[in-house]
């Protein structure tokens, strides 16, 4: 019987991942497909939830969802490194800020604020 | 720039300690992640300049920038040098034997988890007589807990949530 306790394997939860991008990527190539070849620029809502281009959207949720993961482990890294006075305890503090940001600027999309006044700029 | 210049500096050493697996997977996903957010940008933004933002080549660029940010979260390291057996020194000893199989099945109850914490406590090199080393390692567990089944659980959220926000984009839009 499996060991209730057992951690997923780095490899199984790569190839999870992986399986969701893969099936975001052919989500939005069907959608553009839709989209350029008979010319359906929303089709009932399913282009823009899926392109991976737009923000906001299903892609950006799970870009969000995967960033936000991963900087909840750093968090708990940095904790367990804290708690040992380890050296390196302020990098994965860092890493995990970043990891953060990273996630809320996907949802939040901050750094689509600078494009206008950038582009009135130059 | 500069900023970027002294990040790294601060970062070098910290990587350099890394594990060698660790190191390359980071490496890795660094590169994809910046290719993708900033190659990509400025390759799109030249075309966009020489030939307008209408055009087959703009478009396949402008796509394939978010496809690589995806990429690179997919690429994490999981082996991190805390690892399993470090962050949660409760989930490296306790181990199934045939005699507790049965009570395995009823994981959600309050008598399993007291057996596996007792089994744990009994197996590990933890001190059972220090009162905060026995909280924080049921925290430890605790918290591999509630980690690992969203994990399991992932798969699925994100099947019937693609489901909820095409139906819902369905309705508003039609």
């Amino acid at each position: 019987m499996k060991n209730p306790t057992a951690l997923p394997s780095a490899k199984r939860i790569s190839s999870t991942l992986l399986l969701v991008i893969s099936t975001l990527v052919i989500l939005s190539l069907f959608g553009q497909i839709i989209k350029h070849v008979y010319g359906h620029t929303i089709l009932k809502g399913f282009v823009p939830a899926c392109c991976l281009d737009y923000e906001s959207n299903v892609p950006a949720w799970y870009s969000s969802l995967a960033l936000g993961i991963a900087g909840v482990l750093l968090l708990l890294i940095a904790i367990v490194k804290w708690q040992r006075n380890n050296s390196y305890r302020w990098h994965w503090a860092a890493l995990s800020d970043l990891l953060f940001l990273l996630s809320a600027d996907e949802i939040a999309i901050f750094h689509e604020y600078r494009i206008g006044p950038l582009r009135d700029a130059y | 720039m500069i900023f970027i210049a002294l990040v790294g500096i601060a970062f070098a050493r910290f990587y350099w300690f890394l594990p060698r697996p660790t190191q390359i997977h980071f490496m890795l996903a660094a590169i994809t992640f910046v290719a993708g957010a900033i190659g990509v940008e400025m390759l799109s933004g030249m075309q966009a300049d020489q030939h307008g933002e209408e055009n087959s080549s703009w478009r396949y660029l402008v796509r394939f920038r978010p496809q690589l940010v995806e990429l690179q979260e997919a690429t994490p390291d999981w082996r991190t040098p805390v690892g399993s057996t470090e962050l949660f020194p409760i989930a490296s000893h306790a181990r199934t034997t045939p005699a507790n199989q049965t009570q395995l099945r009823s994981s959600h109850r309050l008598h399993f988890r007291i057996l596996i914490w007792t089994q744990a406590l009994s197996r590990s090199r933890l001190s059972t007589s220090n009162p905060r080393s026995i909280v924080s390692s049921f925290a430890a567990y605790e918290i591999r807990k509630c980690v690992s089944r969203p994990l399991k659980m992932l798969p699925g959220i994100i099947s019937s949530w693609l489901s909820i926000a095409f139906l819902t984009n369905c309705v508003l839009h039609s």
